[in-house]
């Protein structure tokens, strides 16, 4: 019977046979750090994580004379030791002697008898500023183990966003892999392993046949792919011509990088209508044009620009190993003007991206994993001709935290990505986005570039020249994005609420908000209108509530649209008056003004089924957007007249109901509404596309849960448009995240005594479904979310 | 001077500490622990045979279960909910057919040249260029044979093979073949002192096996980068574990040598013997001084020493490796007779 070791896949044997010593297939990033880390700290941490990526504990075997594909197998002898390295920089430990220093690391292939990363603490380093000393983090992993996403992983697991040190656990799951199989065995399971293998990749391959056949029945779709097959064969029947930057490598790597605002790239990029990334292969083609000039040019008109892009999908976002395609971007030379050669390469890009060229890469890809398995090496051995042919260098970009994050404490300054260089291309491009900035780092090879410090001018004066064109001011002090602050269990003050206000203005309401809503409160706090949007007025609504309390009309304004919430009490002012909700409309049109928000009290509650219903169906408004809605009560039936604030004289308030159960329906719909009441959740959350999040509470009879527990919350752009509670095994198929963990752990991240991402990260709570890889560029909407969680009282 | 180990915690009832000695001393620390019984022990400290000893108990096997399966060679354990087998020599002895075969190779090799070379050494201390050249060969094998069984063994029966999730805490010692380091592997404690690595995160069986490897024997075992060797090559029982560990030390071990005042000596009982006598008194003179020693710096710990009677002719004409039943009936009677023994001067002392 065959084992269950997973087979390398067409793109990794890809890199895993190409790899020569004079160009090692690795990819990773030299980051930088404030302070002096200590390296006893940092082999303990790891140690300590390392578990959560299986991969890395994780070598190739492959049956002699390459009888069967290269195969994953634990490694029995693995020790962390053999990866976390220590290297300290001697003096004068400036930026040259460590790139210097990093360009013999990067020259130099992996150990194929060990799982293939290292990590290399690079100390002694010069600090900036008052800084005495800074710490160098060197990572290398082999691109056939991960894609670039991938690769982030094991930073993923080990970053924070607190400035404070992280727990190191002083348990770790056993590490007890089986001895390495017998080769006879391995070699005879081979066969029918790769028999298997070859089948899914056949399974595969018919998918996006049939995917790619389906797409071009549509005639727009056709065209598209038309026009960019016209776009990359145009005046280029024949192969491309070599550019300076190619020849024969040397092995002898370094690295050279330059680092940009992020805020200037963004206002460059909106001169053209261009991305980030466009921007970026920009500044590359021009400084390579520029390099070229001074050399023999060859004729060649153009730089072809190969773009990695991911065709990941959902279903294989837990998987390791390299699910990316390529994209071809020419870049002419004769457009001299950076910006309209910034929107040839917009348009360009776009077209290659509406194209299905980066499917039709993969298939081909994927053609020489078909091959007996002795034939893929030889066969790969003649990729580098094919790209050379093909392109002259590869550009990759990789969005990592818009905020600051921290190794043990300290904090992440710089970090340069890079990429292997394929045979004859002579650098390759990493362009990393990182807490405002964003650096362009490109491996070079000393043999085909051999001044690097000329390619590092010209990426700088191409750049210069663009954002000049662009007319936009050179950013001199970019401001990063403040740290956030470290999490601590509080009471937190409910920022200004943001209610949506109904555009055509119908039935004007007078709303009023009761003294004790000028204190605030725990949880919500006057809600201020920042973005007028329609509310879908749900049908129970109808049912006028009862407002009990003499309330004090501010504004009168006018309602169409409201959603109604459970009488569980949001916050409670200090008086013990439940202030339960706070509607905010304005008067008028103009909704863009802060309004103070008047609050209704909502003593009776709806019948749950209503109030589910009324929260599920969110605020979709009738121009598609969504609505942030703060808990609200409607008010359609008259209301009490305005009257001056007069808490001595309110009456007594009524008794506040019970707090909803924590994961509870009733729990669920008041994170729902605090979640749309933050302007923190929504301004970090802003590029959320990823998808619903589920929270699931494991079974805790002490605690009160008998059962497992779940809430589901779909999310979209800052808005929480469903929150619900639900079976766990149905939020495990609803959603697309899910987050487990058991009764202590959700408290300790519900007090704050543990930030979400370390919980995560130290296992307390378990990613049961998604990809922390995913979940990567929006930490910070998740801190904000878990806030707003610790917002919602509960009871127990 | 400290000795114990301020790292480790101190617990209630009893710290175990067995010795190494082959499978003689693995059915003495059996016969010990039938009579003393396992319930308040509350931690076991072992080396080589006693780890394979201690890792049983630990496990939840009872005495009696281990008895009887070496008598019947399978037994049914509940607590493992399955069967341990013990195989016989091949428990200990699996040859290494590629070391073996690589130094019968390389021996042959290097006497085939030697006598192709003898013509020319007429003049020559020929004895002695005999004598370098044999053992210069002696570098392709790092042992001969391999534990691999035993690991086996505790890879299948064990529930877990986590030191943490055992019945009793176990600390393992080995030797680290080139740092000369004590590894104490266990479940608990992760630290560096003094020469001693306390690891967490290592597997029992791999532990084990690393414990029992005797040196020119047996294979190392690489675990972490490093290769291990039996634990009692750097210290002659782990007796600053148990007693950091506890206030009452139970010590058995078999590095007794033989006490012979009258009749037949020892000379004429061979060289085996009389090399396992030498071997017996330099291990037992560097335990006396640890003894020694503890009693001066902990004087209220008490520390209970099981050894084989000195004038136990039986036991030590006895082979340190022997899979026969009626040696083995016969070394299990020694440990029983040993620790009644010191149960006897224990009631003696507490008056």
């Amino acid at each position: 019977m065959a084992d269950n070791y997973d087979v390398l896949g067409p793109v990794d044997c890809a890199f895993y046979y190409t790899e020569r010593p004079e160009t090692p297939m690795n990819i990773g990033a030299l980051s930088i750090y404030a302070g002096k880390m200590q390296f006893k700290e940092l082999t303990a941490l790891i140690d300590s994580r390392i578990h959560n990526a299986p991969r890395y504990r994780q070598r190739i075997v492959q049956a002699p004379l390459h009888m069967g594909q290269p195969t994953w197998v634990e490694d029995p002898d693995f020790y962390i030791g053999n990866h976390v390295k220590r290297v300290t920089l001697a003096p004068p430990a400036n930026q040259d002697a460590l790139r210097d220093l990093v360009g013999s690391l990067l020259s130099s292939t992996l150990d194929r008898q060990k799982p293939l990363w290292e990590v290399y603490l690079i100390d002694g380093l010069q600090g900036e500023g008052a800084e005495k000393e800074r710490t160098a983090l060197f990572f290398k992993v082999h691109h056939c183990m991960v894609d670039g996403l991938a690769a982030v992983e094991l930073f993923t697991l080990l970053m924070d966003f607190s400035p404070e040190k992280p727990v190191i656990e002083p348990r770790k799951p056993l590490y007890d892999p089986p001895r390495l199989p017998d080769m006879t065995r391995f070699t005879l399971d081979s066969w029918q392993r790769d028999f298997k293998h070859r089948l899914a990749l056949l399974g595969k391959m018919a998918e996006e046949t049939t995917r790619l056949g389906s797409l071009m029945t549509h005639s727009s779709q056709r065209l598209k792919t038309l026009v960019a097959v016209t776009h990359f064969i145009n005046g280029n029947l024949r192969p491309i011509r070599k550019l300076p930057i190619n020849g024969k490598n040397s092995g002898r790597q370094t690295m050279m990088w330059n680092e940009f605002s992020l805020n200037e790239i963004h206002a460059i990029r909106q001169k053209a209508r261009a991305s980030v990334n466009d921007v970026m292969l920009t500044v590359l083609a021009g400084a390579i044009e520029k390099y070229c000039q001074r050399r023999d040019f060859n004729g060649q008109n153009f730089a072809r620009i190969l773009m990695p892009v991911s065709i990941r999908e959902d279903a294989e976002k837990d998987q390791y190993g390299n699910r990316i395609s390529v994209l071809p971007i020419d870049i002419p030379f004769d457009i001299k003007e950076p910006i309209k050669r910034l929107e040839a390469v917009s348009k360009f890009s776009a077209v290659m991206k509406e194209s299905s060229l980066s499917l039709t890469m993969d298939l081909v890809l994927t053609l020489p994993s078909l091959m007996p398995s002795q034939m893929q090496s030889s066969l790969w051995g003649l990729a580098p001709v094919a790209f050379a042919l093909l392109a002259h260098t590869w550009c990759t970009n990789v969005m990592a935290s818009p905020i600051p994050i921290y190794l043990l404490g300290h904090e992440l300054k710089h970090v340069y990505g890079f990429f292997p260089l394929n045979p004859t291309m002579g650098i390759a491009a990493v362009v990393v986005s990182y807490n405002g900035r964003v650096t362009m780092n490109v491996v070079i090879d000393k043999g085909i570039v051999p001044n690097p410090a000329e390619l590092e001018e010209e990426v700088r004066q191409a750049y210069q020249e663009l954002r000049q064109a662009a007319k936009v001011p050179a950013d001199p002090e970019p401001e990063p994005e403040p740290a956030p602050a470290p999490v601590v269990a509080q009471p937190v003050a409910a920022p200004p609420v943001t209610v949506a206000a109904p555009a055509p203005v119908a039935t004007p309401v007078a709303v009023a908000a009761p003294a004790a809503v000028e204190t605030p409160a725990p949880v919500a706090a006057p809600a201020v209108v920042e973005t007028p949007a329609p509310v879908e007025t749900p049908a129970a609504v109808e049912t006028p509530a009862v407002v009990e309390t003499p309330a004090v009309v501010e504004t009168p304004v006018a309602v169409e649209h409201v959603a109604l919430v459970p009488d569980h009490p949001v916050s409670h002012s200090p008086a013990g008056v439940p202030e339960g909700v706070g509607l905010a409309l304005p008067t008028g049109s103009d909704h863009s003004a802060p309004v103070p928000v008047p609050v209704l009290a909502a003593p009776h509650p709806l019948p749950e089924a209503v109030a589910a219903v009324i929260a599920m169906d969110s605020t979709p408004s009738t121009n598609g957007k969504s609505a942030p809605v703060e808990t609200v009560v409607a008010v359609t039936a008259p209301v009490a007249p305005p009257a001056p604030p007069a808490p001595a004289e309110q009456p007594a308030p009524p008794a506040a109901p019970a707090l909803p159960k924590l994961f509870s329906q009733d729990w669920a719909l008041a994170f729902r509404e605090v979640i749309n009441s933050s302007a923190d959740y929504r301004n970090a959350s802003t590029g959320w596309t990823a998808g619903s999040l589920a929270f699931v509470m494991e079974a805790a009879p002490r605690h009160g849960f008998a059962t497992p527990a779940a809430v589901f919350m779909d999310l979209d752009r800052g808005n929480c448009k469903l929150a619900r509670a639900l079976p766990v095994t149905e939020a495990l198929q609803s959603a697309s995240f899910v987050i487990q963990g058991d009764y202590n752990a959700w408290m300790d991240v519900l007090k704050g005594k543990i930030a979400p991402v370390t919980a995560l990260t130290t296992g307390k709570l378990s990613l049961k479904k998604g990809s922390m890889l995913r979940l990567m560029p929006y930490t910070r909407s998740a801190g904000e979310l878990v806030k707003c969680a610790r917002r919602v009282p509960y009871s127990g | 001077m400290r000795r114990e180990i301020p790292q480790l915690h101190k617990q209630p009832g009893t710290a175990l500490v067995l010795s190494g000695g082959a499978t003689k001393a693995f059915y003495f620390h059996l016969g010990v622990l039938r009579v003393l019984g396992v319930q308040d022990i509350s931690s076991i400290v072992g080396t080589s045979a006693g780890a394979i000893a201690g890792a049983l108990i630990a496990s939840g096997a009872t005495v009696e279960t281990i008895i009887a399966a070496l008598e019947e060679k399978e037994v049914y354990v509940p607590r493992y909910e399955g069967y341990i087998r013990f195989v016989g020599s091949r428990l200990m002895f699996k040859p290494s057919a590629k070391y073996i075969a690589a130094q019968g190779l390389q021996t042959g090799f290097t006497a085939l040249r030697f006598l192709a070379a003898l013509p020319l050494m007429l003049n020559q201390d020929v004895v002695a260029e005999a004598l370098d050249r044999l053992f210069l060969s002696q570098r392709c094998a790092p042992g001969f044979f391999s534990a691999s069984e035993i690991e086996g063994l505790f890879r299948k029966v064990l529930p877990s093979n986590d030191f943490a999730d055992l019945d009793i805490d176990l600390y393992v010692t080995a030797t680290a073949l080139d740092t000369h380091e004590r590894a104490v592997f266990n479940g608990q404690y992760h630290f560096e002192d003094k020469g001693t690595h306390f690891m967490n995160d290592v597997p029992v069986h791999k532990a084990v096996r690393a414990s029992t490897s005797l040196p020119g024997m047996f294979e190392p075992v690489k675990i972490k980068d490093k290769y291990y060797i039996d634990g009692e090559v750097k210290r002659s029982l782990s007796m600053d574990v148990g007693i950091a560990l506890a206030d009452r030390v139970v010590v058995s071990h078999t590095y007794q040598p033989l006490l012979q005042t009258t009749g037949r000596s020892i000379h004429d009982m061979g060289w085996l013997n009389i090399f396992k006598q030498s071997i017996h008194m330099v291990l037992h003179e560097r335990i006396a001084i640890w003894r020694d020693l503890y009693a001066q710096e902990y004087p209220t710990k008490e520390v209970v020493w099981i050894e084989p009677d000195p004038e136990d002719m039986d036991f030590f004409l006895a082979p340190e490796f022997s899979f026969r039943p009626e040696v083995q009936k016969l070394i299990i009677r020694s440990g029983e007779l040993a620790a009644r023994q010191a149960l006897e001067r224990l009631a003696i002392k507490e008056g």
